[in-house]
């Protein structure tokens, strides 16, 4: 991570270039993603920011989301472009699919004031789009697919009045900070694929699938204090970004069908590597007119890689098992970023903003973002009616913590940066099948912190 | 590094698909994917290539099935018999489609398709007059067929027979002595089908019992044995094992009474010894019973209580 001087203007404030630096250091490198849930950019060991990012892991299907996510070894329709590319050989007829998405997002945030240190307060985002769009066209053991893939669209906005709770200067009061911050995001990384697979034999299949990835970064975060000549609110620091980047990835797939009702899958899906870039205002309206520093700031965003792997059980013709693991290289998120924090590091003064610099005093990451295992498994049962059958499909997944955590002693840092909590997914859905065509699907996934709806539609030619 | 690390990955994925990619096997197809394109095939007119899809798909899966999954959420009616005949038809391969169509209801899943049943019939009756078949003709179509089908059955052939029975009724639904026939046929079917899976129970059964019967397991070998006789009373060898079995278990018995009785003699002498004080001899008596019953309670107890009162005794010395 490094931090550019742009420009300046006017004459700098210790204190508040204090919290610009603070803030510059580690606005970005505390990103956390979860896998399909949350991910917090949490910056400053003196003030609470937190950011919060979706990824959606998860295949993009209801019906996927129905099976509780284990598809790598299903894979048979139009989603297997993303799902596991392999899959595609099984499909007979082109298809095109479209999938929408509900989410609710819920996260909190440490909104502390100097009477209440540990104050929280709970926020909650609604987004509704088009998470894919596939099109698929089989040719004799080759099968080719086009799709679009919604990997991130995050949108946020909250304010946190008082943010002075974990000042620990003796020079701030907190007092001071009120009404705190006011922080807007809406990130977007779209996926744009063409996938290519090819049956080798009756019983395996190979599948590779090139992404381009975009990513479309819109973010700031406001700090007000009140002004004691107008008794208003002022902004007296900010963090925004506007940025735009495209990179190229990669999913390859396998998948094998020994026996007719069993099925196995293995997928390596890289993330694309984003750069990004923030410019860091500092405002100071004092002696008498307003001066505003800024800076620009060059971080790396890395989505991680992943790796699924998976067995699907057949049993009778309206019953089907499935069962995946997938290990999320979280640390990619990290790895390339500044991951230590000010609280214990040497600070160094120069002439150009922001001023001061901060050196790790003790060469060991006060940040850490492990890499975690998800387990999904889910079941579909087809009720059938004579000709017509209503597919039902339940199932769960693990959602092991990966907060990007301190293991710095400090009980301030410890409510910005805490360790986070295990969640546990259920999923249910539902589908229709009309006149062996037309697919329709709907699904809910629900865990502590995400409900998701999730509509499909599957047109068969 | 992240990058390297990516390409070191690409690159085993590369070399995995190549490995696969170059030695190509034949036998891609599934039963659907050959089944759907003889039904493209059909639909354009192109009979022969259809002929040929369609006998992969029998080769992939012979039996026929109304709503047959394929993949993902699809089904299918999978009447590969049926399209057979039809394609023939057009070939103008009569008998070859009549013999199709004729396995088709021999197959019986068609019927659960009126539909396509109807089509069947129509294409039956225009073989017959295609063929330029006249009524006579026809009535000694039938009678040929009956004779056969009466011929096949009395052979025990029945599935054939079946197949020719079906055919009388398709040229003539009226004709009762078939349907009689295909009654009686399939109650037959049904009986040997019955009597091979009691046979397979009977076999299985059997097996377990001489199984447990040569681990040394008695009580469940007699039960197995039992219920073998259940299922067959005169099943020979279960009447023999059953016979061995129980001679072993009476003679085990016997075993066990005389062993009781012997630990119970001895026991009652080395009470009486410990009572009078004998230990020496007290202990011999239940030492004899630990080697009948090493895990006899009452002598290890009074084992116990004699090593403790010698113990004693030796300390007030």
């Amino acid at each position: 991570m490094q931090t550019n001087p742009a420009h300046i203007k006017g004459h700098p404030n210790p204190v508040l270039l204090l919290k610009a630096l603070i803030i510059s250091g580690l606005l970005v490198i505390s990103g956390h993603i979860e896998l399909q849930a949350q991910s917090f950019w949490r910056k400053s060991d003196r003030n609470t920011f937190i950011r919060n990012i979706q990824f959606n892991f998860n295949i993009p299907s209801a019906r996927a989301v129905g099976l509780g996510g284990a598809f790598v070894a299903i894979a048979d329709d139009a989603t297997a472009g993303m799902a596991n590319p392999a899959g595609l050989t099984i499909l007979t007829k082109p298809e095109i699919s479209v999938h929408y998405k509900l989410n609710r997002f819920s996260h909190t945030e440490n909104a502390g004031t100097e009477d209440d240190h540990n104050l929280r307060k709970h926020f909650h985002n609604d987004i509704v789009s088009q998470s894919y769009l596939s099109l698929v066209y089989p040719y004799g053991k080759f099968s080719f697919s086009v799709y679009r893939q919604e990997l991130i669209n995050f949108e946020s906005s909250h304010e946190a009045a008082g943010f002075g709770s974990i000042f620990d200067s003796p020079d701030l009061d907190p007092a001071d900070f009120e009404p705190g911050s006011k922080t807007g995001s809406d990130i977007q990384v779209n996926n744009w694929g063409a996938a290519f697979a090819f049956k080798h034999t009756r019983y395996l299949s190979v599948g590779v699938s090139t992404m381009v990835s975009t990513l479309e970064f819109s973010f700031f975060e406001h700090l007000f204090q009140r002004s004691s000549q107008t008794n208003r609110p002022v902004r007296i620091f900010s963090v925004t970004s506007s940025s735009k980047d495209t990179r190229y990835s990669i999913n390859i797939g396998v998948k094998s069908e020994p026996t007719d009702f069993l099925s196995v899958g293995a997928v390596y899906r890289s993330g694309p590597k984003f750069n990004i870039c923030n410019t860091i205002e500092d405002v100071d309206d004092s002696g008498g007119r307003t001066n505003i520093y800024q800076a620009d700031q060059d971080l790396v965003f890395k989505v991680p890689d992943v790796y699924s792997f998976g067995a699907a059980l057949s049993l009778k013709d309206n019953l089907t098992l499935s069962l995946d693991a997938v290990r999320v290289e979280y640390s990619d998120l990290i790895k390339d970023l500044d991951r230590n924090l000010n609280a214990d590091d040497q600070a160094t003064y120069s002439a150009e903003f922001p001023f001061t610099r901060f050196v790790d005093s003790d060469g060991i990451e006060d940040l850490v973002l492990k890499d975690r295992t998800e387990i999904h498994f889910g079941c579909e049962y087809y009720l059938m009616f004579g000709e017509w059958q209503l597919p039902l499909r339940a199932g769960f997944y693990t959602d092991p913590s990966h907060v990007v955590h301190t293991t710095v002693e400090d009980e301030a840092l410890k409510r910005i940066f805490p360790r986070g909590k295990n969640e546990v997914h259920g999923t249910f859905g539902f589908g229709f099948v009309l006149k062996n065509k037309i697919q329709l699907d709907a699904a809910v996934n629900f865990s502590r912190s995400v409900s998701e709806v999730l509509l499909s539609a599957v047109f068969r030619f | 590094m992240v990058a390297a690390k990516t390409l070191r990955r690409l690159s085993y994925g590369l070399v995995f698909c190549l490995l696969v990619s170059v030695t190509p096997l034949p036998g891609q197809d599934t039963w659907y994917a050959a089944y759907e394109r003889a039904l493209e095939n059909i639909s354009v007119g192109r009979w022969e290539e259809a002929v040929a899809d369609l006998e992969r798909a029998v080769s992939l899966k012979p039996d026929p099935e109304l709503n047959a999954r394929t993949y993902g959420v699809w089904r299918r009616n999978y009447l590969p018999y049926y399209q057979l005949g039809l394609a023939h038809y057009n070939l103008g391969n009569y008998e070859t489609a009549s013999d199709y169509f004729n396995r088709s209801l021999a197959a019986g899943e068609i019927k659960n398709s009126p539909e396509t049943l109807q089509l069947l019939r129509g294409y039956q009756k225009a073989i017959a007059e295609k063929m330029g078949t006249s009524q006579r003709e026809l009535e000694e179509k039938i009678a040929t067929e009956m004779e056969k089908g009466l011929e096949l059955e009395r052979e025990g052939n029945f599935q054939e027979a079946l197949a020719k029975f079906e055919a009388v009724l398709t040229l003539d639904p009226e004709h009762k002595e078939a349907a009689e026939h295909l009654e009686i046929i399939k109650k037959e079917q049904e009986k040997q089908d019955n009597l091979a899976r009691q046979k397979q129970a009977v076999d299985m059964t059997l097996a377990q019992g001489i199984s447990h019967l040569e681990a040394g397991d008695l009580a469940e070998a007699l039960a197995c044995f039992e219920e073998v006789l259940k299922l067959e009373p005169t099943q020979p060898k279960a009447l023999t094992l059953r016979k061995q079995v129980k001679d072993r278990l009476d003679r085990l018995a016997k075993e066990e009474n005389l062993k009781q009785q012997r630990i119970n003699e001895l026991l009652r002498e080395g009470i009486q010894l410990f009572e009078s004080e004998l230990w020496d001899e007290a202990l011999i008596r239940f030492d004899q019973v630990l080697r009948i019953d090493p895990t006899n309670s009452e002598a290890l107890k009074y084992r116990k209580n004699i090593a403790a009162l010698i113990d004693e005794i030796q300390r007030r010395k």
